[in-house]
């Protein structure tokens, strides 16, 4: 009796520890990010092969546009939900975004519309694979 | 060692028996293309043995087609993994799906080469498994 009120207080402890980290995650990072969305996940080949399809990626908030820079590759919200494509072209007021597997460029949005560029180290893109496949089956169902 | 840990033992290597003879009898086939200059380039290597696309340029697409017949008397579930930097490149038109007993399909796998992609070989493995369909 004594072992299986043990059995189960340490399955109470691994839910709630469980549980706290994936609330807790995405909340701490968007803290450090400075961003509300923190995390994308790649739903299409268009940046391939910098970002496959089913990547997870971070996203850092963008405070000033002087920070967004030719080259770089930013999250923008458009009218379907979100996008995460390479900066082409930089202006005053707009700026000119291009999957790099795609053939043509977007249209230009304004700085406002961006939410944030991926987090790279060592200039390298910090992506992880296949994780953003979990997020790619919820939202399908 | 405790009762259910000898029932949960003997059920995962069942289960790891299971997936072993699976991934043997596995029909596996090669994938290959190669990434060449200009514009509308296409070379076709008429291979039977392996998914060998030629040589294509970017902005190229080329399919071939693996048939599939289901000879026994059950249903067969066809579940077919890619593996490799083609994979990426390469799309089917079906997966997870149940061939019924008789039945022929043509599987489609259709490349496109983007803009992105550099001018090098792709290679890979596609793997199909058919797993008799019995629930």
């Amino acid at each position: 009796m004594r072992r299986v009120f043990k059995d189960i207080i340490t399955w109470i402890v691994y839910i709630a520890v469980l549980v706290g980290l994936i609330y807790f995650i995405p909340k701490g990072l968007a803290f450090a990010l400075k961003t509300e969305y923190p995390m994308a996940a790649i739903t299409s080949g268009s940046m391939w092969p910098a970002l496959k399809k089913g990547d997870l990626v971070l996203i850092k908030g963008i405070e000033d546009k002087k920070e967004i820079k030719e080259g770089d590759i930013v999250v923008y919200r458009n009218p379907k939900g979100f996008t995460i494509h390479r900066v082409i072209k930089t202006e005053e007021n707009i700026l000119i975004t291009k999957g790099d597997a795609n053939n043509v460029s977007d249209p230009a949005i304004k700085y406002e519309e961006v939410i944030g560029k991926t987090l790279c180290f060592n200039n390298k893109i910090l992506r992880i694979p296949l994780l953003g496949n979990i997020s790619i089956f919820f939202s399908k169902n | 060692m405790s009762k259910i840990k000898k029932i949960l033992t003997i059920i995962g290597i069942i289960i790891l028996v299971i997936l072993t003879v699976q991934i043997i009898n596995a029909a596996k086939y090669k994938m290959v293309v190669q990434v060449v200059e200009g514009e509308n380039v296409m070379g076709v290597n008429p291979l039977a043995d392996k998914l060998d696309f030629g040589d294509l340029s970017r902005n190229n697409g080329m399919t071939r087609y693996v048939t599939l017949k289901s000879e026994g008397k059950t249903p067969t579930y066809i579940m077919v993994w890619k593996f490799g930097n083609i994979s990426d490149l390469v799309k089917l038109d079906k997966n997870y799906f149940t061939l019924k007993p008789s039945e022929e399909v043509k599987l489609a796998f259709e490349i496109h080469i983007p803009p992105s992609a550099e001018i090098q070989k792709y290679s890979g493995w596609v793997i199909l498994f058919r797993l008799p369909k019995i629930l």
